[in-house]
């Protein structure tokens, strides 16, 4: 296929389009409900209606070239540049569709490389929109596989996650963001519903006749049971739409993962550009020792769609020896050799050298001058919290070298796991004051090829000794 | 493996600095403070206030003295065939080891205080970060520039081959 000076679909200038029904309704329930209309609300509808016209500009002026060994993308108006990326630079091409696109058989491309900064650290590399057909072929050219497309056999490795697990997700994962979402939201509806009920704004009449009946107290906890569970439903059915029919199948040399309800996407990432992965487990989890894998390869699991942020999940949750045996089947390259050392009891004192232990402490001592037992309290609720957290930091650090792999493991409420390929590793950093050096403890940085957002992990407080073992690692 | 050390002129660099930064926060402290001094609320606190004035001001100035002095006895790098290791810090010690081979690229850049004392800083960025080597003659900056890019393609070349 000859692939010169194109600019493929104008249907990649609307990106955005399911944030407009949104705001569209917001504007029509002001309308109905407060019976006004307000020119201010139109402003975010126009902002979004007329964004693309940066991207217009940029869609007329940008052309991509398919060469030998080469995507060529020409791009400016003034200023024009040409940006020649190798093909064998590129980690990730990945085909996704929205329902706009397909409507019009259409497929945006998003190319990722490995030169991200922190301007980029969000943004794809390169997005284009093309038809199917030109789709696939221009996937098959920049991914080197001119012949055919990389086919995965039947009898390759396919793991499947049912819904079952998507709902144990939504129902685990942490559900801060929809709380406070729903929070800000919840207000502001009830002052609606209430005006469209008795017809004016009495909603601080409501609120002190269910003050009359009921304590504040009560008014506080049925709230917050009320939020929680609208989050948790709200979780549940995010996961679900998300990751539908979520799938994972791998061959010798590439991994293809493909989800979604109404915007379905499709990765094909190349296990030699996968840098590591990470198993990630809540205070929710850990009760039920499940968690949730990720693989740290830049191009997936980025907001490029200019949606919420999403994980780079490969398998959403599942217990450690299943989680164990599906990175055999899938990556056995990162299986996990042996166990992570665990700290030396010496070293906990240095846990609580720590900036939030350190400033609860304060606020503790600073509540005992009010004398009033409730800033007292609260005081000392949050350095509970801040002592568990250290005490939890300690319980999950850990390290492990191998010529294979690092595997650290780290965080308090949140524990990680790490397992990073040793060519991958950059840099290595030991950090620690003069009487902690010589009691023989550093807190231990590495820094690796990952998206820039977890490129560097540490672990804290390890002896160095395991610096020096690991020295010896990288340098191999 | 002994460390080598910066050119001690840095030492000049990073006192001018810690002035500069005495001269900002004298700025930030006592212009409110004089233009404050009369005002009913602040005359209730100002014991409290002068006094942590007073420990900011002393800390400061001690400082330049101080800082650039041990900062100075703590700072090292040595630069091998395959690794360059950094160490720095005053009371916080920091030892980075950077493999040769995962360099990305290679800078010397200098600031206009360094510039004046001849020196120069090499910066030697990773995929994943960038590390300083500061204080060095520009000669010497000239010289461990080339000679990481030389070594960088060495390995490469080494890499290659296997």
């Amino acid at each position: 296929m000859e692939f010169k000076h194109k600019r493929g679909s104008i249907l990649i200038l609307f990106n955005k389009i399911s944030q407009i029904p949104i705001i569209i309704l917001s504007i029509i329930v002001s309308i109905v409900i407060f019976k006004t209309f307000d020119f201010e609300g139109l402003v975010p509808t126009l902002f979004i209606v007329f964004s693309p016209l940066a991207g217009v500009v940029r869609y007329f002026t940008t052309y991509y070239t398919l060469e030998e060994g080469h995507l060529i993308v020409e791009t400016g108006v003034f200023n024009r540049k040409r940006k020649e990326i190798p093909f064998r630079v590129i980690t990730t091409v990945d085909l996704s569709q929205n329902i706009l696109y397909q409507l019009f058989n259409t497929y945006k491309i998003k190319i990722d490389n490995a030169s991200q900064t922190n301007d980029t650290i969000n943004k794809a590399e390169v997005e284009l929109a093309l038809k199917a057909d030109e789709a696939f072929m221009f996937k098959q050219i920049v991914t080197q596989n001119t012949t055919k497309e990389i086919v995965f056999e039947e009898n390759a490795n396919v793991v499947k996650v049912s819904p079952k697990d998507f709902i144990k997700l939504g129902l685990l994962q942490s559900k801060f963001a929809y709380f406070f979402i729903i929070a800000s939201t919840v207000g502001p509806l009830v002052a609606v519903i209430v005006s469209l009920v008795t017809g004016s704004d009495n909603i601080e009449k409501l609120f002190f006749s269910i003050l009359s009946k009921t304590s504040l107290i009560n008014i506080i906890v049925g709230t917050v049971i009320f939020l929680y569970l609208t989050a948790l439903g709200w979780s549940i059915v995010n996961s679900l739409y998300t990751y539908f029919n979520f799938s994972i199948s791998a061959n010798n040399d590439s991994l293809k993962i493909e989800y979604g309800l109404f915007n379905k996407k499709k990765f094909t990432l190349k296990k030699s550009k996968i840098n590591g992965i990470i198993l990630k487990q809540n205070l929710l989890m850990r009760l039920f020792k499940c968690y949730t894998a990720e693989i740290l390869v830049i191009g997936y699991g980025d907001n490029s769609d200019g949606e919420a942020h999403e994980q780079a999940i490969i398998y959403p949750i599942a217990s450690m020896s299943k989680i164990k045996s599906i990175i055999k089947e899938l990556l056995p390259e990162f299986e996990l050799e042996q166990d992570t050392s665990k700290p030396k009891s010496k070293s906990l004192k240095y846990f609580f050298f720590n900036f939030g232990f350190v400033v609860a402490s304060m606020i503790l001592i600073g509540s005992l001058f009010t004398k009033n037992i409730i800033p007292i309290a609260i005081a000392g609720v949050i350095e509970l919290f801040a002592a568990c957290s250290i005490v939890l930091q300690y319980f999950n650090s850990g390290i492990m070298s191998s010529e294979r792999n690092i595997v650290i493991s780290f965080g308090g409420f949140h524990k990680n796991i790490a397992i990073v390929k040793t060519a991958s590793v950059e840099n290595i950093t030991a950090s620690g004051s003069i009487l902690k050096r010589k009691q023989g403890f550093v807190s231990i940085r590495v820094g690796f090829v990952a998206p820039l957002r977890a490129s560097k992990i540490t672990a804290l407080n390890r002896t160095i000794d395991e610096f020096e073992e690991l020295e010896a690692v990288i340098s191999r | 493996m002994k460390y080598n050390k910066l050119d001690k002129k840095i030492v000049i660099s990073w006192r001018i600095v810690r002035f500069i930064w005495l001269i900002v926060i004298i700025l930030i402290l006592g212009v409110p403070t004089i233009l404050l001094s009369q005002e009913a609320f602040f005359v209730a606190v100002s014991p409290y206030i002068y006094a942590v004035e007073a420990i900011i001001f002393i800390y400061m100035v001690i400082t330049p003295f101080l800082y650039p002095f041990i900062e100075y006895k703590q700072w090292g790098y040595i630069i091998t065939d395959d690794r360059v290791e950094i160490k720095h810090g005053i009371f916080f010690i920091h030892t980075t080891i950077i493999p040769v081979i995962r360099i990305q690229h290679i800078t010397i850049s200098q600031g206009p205080i360094v510039r004046k004392l001849g020196l120069s800083s090499v910066g030697i960025h990773t995929a994943s970060g960038a590390f300083d080597i500061e204080g060095l003659s520009n000669d010497n900056a000239r010289a461990i520039s080339d000679a990481l890019k030389a070594m960088l393609y060495t390995r490469l070349e080494e890499k290659d081959k296997v």
